[in-house]
């Protein structure tokens, strides 16, 4: 029933990950929508609410996990110079996958939740996510098990590390949650998955693929060991406390909160780190951005990674918390590490691997353009309607303007986001054509050739 | 197998998976940012509340007769359901005025349980100065 051919589970993963960035993205473009026209589709299914976790929920859980998974299942039997454990249990874990994720978009369109942020489904999917989760960490930890090069690139320290950083986040922000009683406690809990799953997971995965791309797509040689030490070491020390900065001002113990902000702040080190490794390694290929997509995605998704870990650390300390918490803002930044850094690294992962597997170019180079620059030209909208927004919503509740005249000020910048969203949106519809054009393409060359075979002999 | 990996100073690339490392110097830059962020870290550890310290808000309450007055006299007194009150005090005696406010007349409620005797006489002040 499941497939053994090679590649097949990278291949299918990726398909299944655009797939759920049109839904999720859908959704989230309905979000926008709704702060326009409220009255929108407003039946028992999608009111706000729970349009606005499905939107969450399906990019990272759905899009960017399965993106994520895609790219390992080609990236890590590279590395390890060896072959994936078991196709077929790739195969059928996306099965598995995709019909829980099913499962907890209906659940909460339905209106069940776990009212945790990145932890929204309720708990008879999550454990189901889990062993779904487990299987593929099974797989490919099996696979690095059986390889042949003995030493391990970065990436593979990356993404090994996350396989086993994903699961244990998703269980204690989920699990133990349900039996603490709510308040303070189960707030705290639930940021440790709310912020580990930006941090044990898409960051460090993400951060992988890059590892993985800038040297494939260069021809350079990585630029320096030992900051990509520094850096894994250092991400995967104090990335875990990030937490309690989402509850900053708020009625935690201080030393929780200095718990939070300090780990924040010591960010910058792995994250310069990374970066200086990255940039470093781009020296003299600058200009090969011109001309490859996928080298471009992968550049502008480190712009943006620095962006997002220079706003991070600021937004956690106390005094920048009190003006922008609540607002327009936290949004903008929230988009920019899931979307503009890594969703933009897992298109690069997508345009270098497919023509791989399927052994014929991407169809379209124009698509691959309008795909980048809808993307980018989009977020950047997006963006910066949201953080004017925010730090404009923000002064006006500390003057103490009237709430309902804050709502009103911040018509113009709601639009703007919608506008932004809205090409961010459409861009992906190239990236999904481009690659059904492609693998249908490919498809129809290898018959052909075969029937060539067959004629000539 | 691991010998290619302490070879740091040689400067030599490792070869990994067909991807060569290079053994380049931490950036100076890099090296002096790491330091003051641990520095700053210490610091705020020991130095720092970790909070915003806010100080209780202790808003000089003078305005309160304007807030009473445009908050729930005005919703009927400026929209015509009820008469306008520009110069009220030049037509009524302020006992009047302030039992008006307490017990009601005609079709106003009563709303004299809601205010504290302070409070209607600075909506009386207020009123006072509406023309």
């Amino acid at each position: 029933m499941f497939t053994d051919e090679k590649w097949s589970s990278s291949k299918n993963w990726f398909i299944a990950a655009v797939f759920w960035i049109i839904i999720g993205m859908s959704m989230g473009l309905l979000t926008a929508t709704k702060q326009i026209w409220p009255e929108l589709l407003n039946n028992r299914w999608f009111t706000y609410g729970h349009v606005r976790s499905a939107h969450v929920m399906l990019v990272i859980y759905a899009w960017l996990s399965m993106a994520y998974v895609g790219s390992m299942f080609y990236m890590i039997p590279k590395l390890a110079k060896t072959k994936v454990y078991s196709e077929k249990l790739g195969n059928f874990a996306l099965v598995f996958y995709n019909v829980v994720i099913l499962e907890g978009f209906f659940a909460l369109l339905f209106g069940q939740t776990e009212v945790i942020e990145y932890g929204e489904f309720p708990l008879w999917v999550d454990v189901q996510l889990l062993v779904a989760i487990g299987l593929v960490a099974y797989n490919l930890f099996k696979t690095v098990g059986r390889r042949q090069e003995k030493m391990l690139y970065v990436s593979l320290w990356y993404f090994l590390g996350s396989l086993l950083w994903l699961p244990l986040t998703w269980i204690v922000g989920n699990f133990p949650a349900q039996w603490i009683p709510s308040g303070v406690q189960q707030g705290l809990m639930g940021w440790f998955l709310g912020h580990n799953a930006i941090g044990l997971w898409m960051t460090t995965v993400g951060v992988g693929q890059i590892y993985y791309l800038l040297p494939k797509l260069t021809g350079r040689p990585l630029y320096s060991h030992q900051l990509s030490m520094i850096g894994f070491w250092a991400i995967a020390t104090f990335y875990v406390w990030n937490g309690p900065h989402h509850l900053m001002n708020g009625p935690i113990p201080g030393w929780i909160s200095k718990a939070g902000v300090i780990p924040s702040i010591v960010l910058l080190i792995p994250v310069w780190a990374v970066l200086a490794n990255f940039w470093g390694t781009m020296k003299g290929s600058w200009s090969q951005t011109r001309t490859s997509v996928p080298l471009r995605f992968t550049v502008a998704g480190t712009i943006f990674y620095l962006f997002a870990c220079l706003q991070g650390p600021l937004q956690a300390l106390p005094s920048v918390s009190s003006v922008i918490k609540f607002t327009h803002w936290t949004v903008g930044h929230a988009h920019m590490g899931p979307f503009g850094a890594f969703s933009f690294t897992s298109f690069a992962a997508i345009y270098y691997i497919l023509p791989k597997i399927v052994g014929r170019e991407m169809f379209s180079k124009r698509a691959m353009e309008a795909h980048f620059w809808f993307s980018t030209v989009g977020f950047l909208v997006f963006a910066f309607s949201l953080w004017i927004a925010g730090v404009v919503q923000g002064f006006a509740w500390i003057e103490g303007v009237p709430f309902l005249q804050t709502v009103l000020m911040m018509e113009p910048y709601v639009q703007g986001r919608a506008i932004g969203g809205t090409m961010m949106y459409v861009a992906q519809f190239f990236l999904a054509w481009n690659m059904y054009k492609t693998i249908k393409l490919a498809k129809l060359e290898k018959k052909q050739q075969a029937q060539q075979q067959a004629a000539s002999a | 197998m691991k010998k290619e990996y302490q070879q740091h100073e040689s400067k030599e690339a490792d070869i990994v998976s067909d991807i060569k490392i290079e053994h380049n110097k931490v950036p100076k830059l890099l090296v002096v940012v790491f330091y003051v962020v641990a520095i700053w870290a210490i610091g705020y550890a020991i130095f720092m509340p970790g909070k915003l310290a806010v100080e209780p808000a202790a808003a000089p309450q003078d305005n309160k007769g304007e807030l009473i007055f445009e908050g729930t006299c005005l919703s009927c007194h400026a929209t015509g359901a009820a008469p306008d009150l520009s110069g009220v005090t030049d037509r009524m005696p302020e006992e009047d005025i302030k039992n008006v406010i307490k017990k009601g007349r005609n079709s106003m409620p009563a709303i004299g349980h809601l205010y504290t005797e302070k409070e209607i006489d600075m909506v009386y002040e207020y009123l006072k100065d509406y023309r």
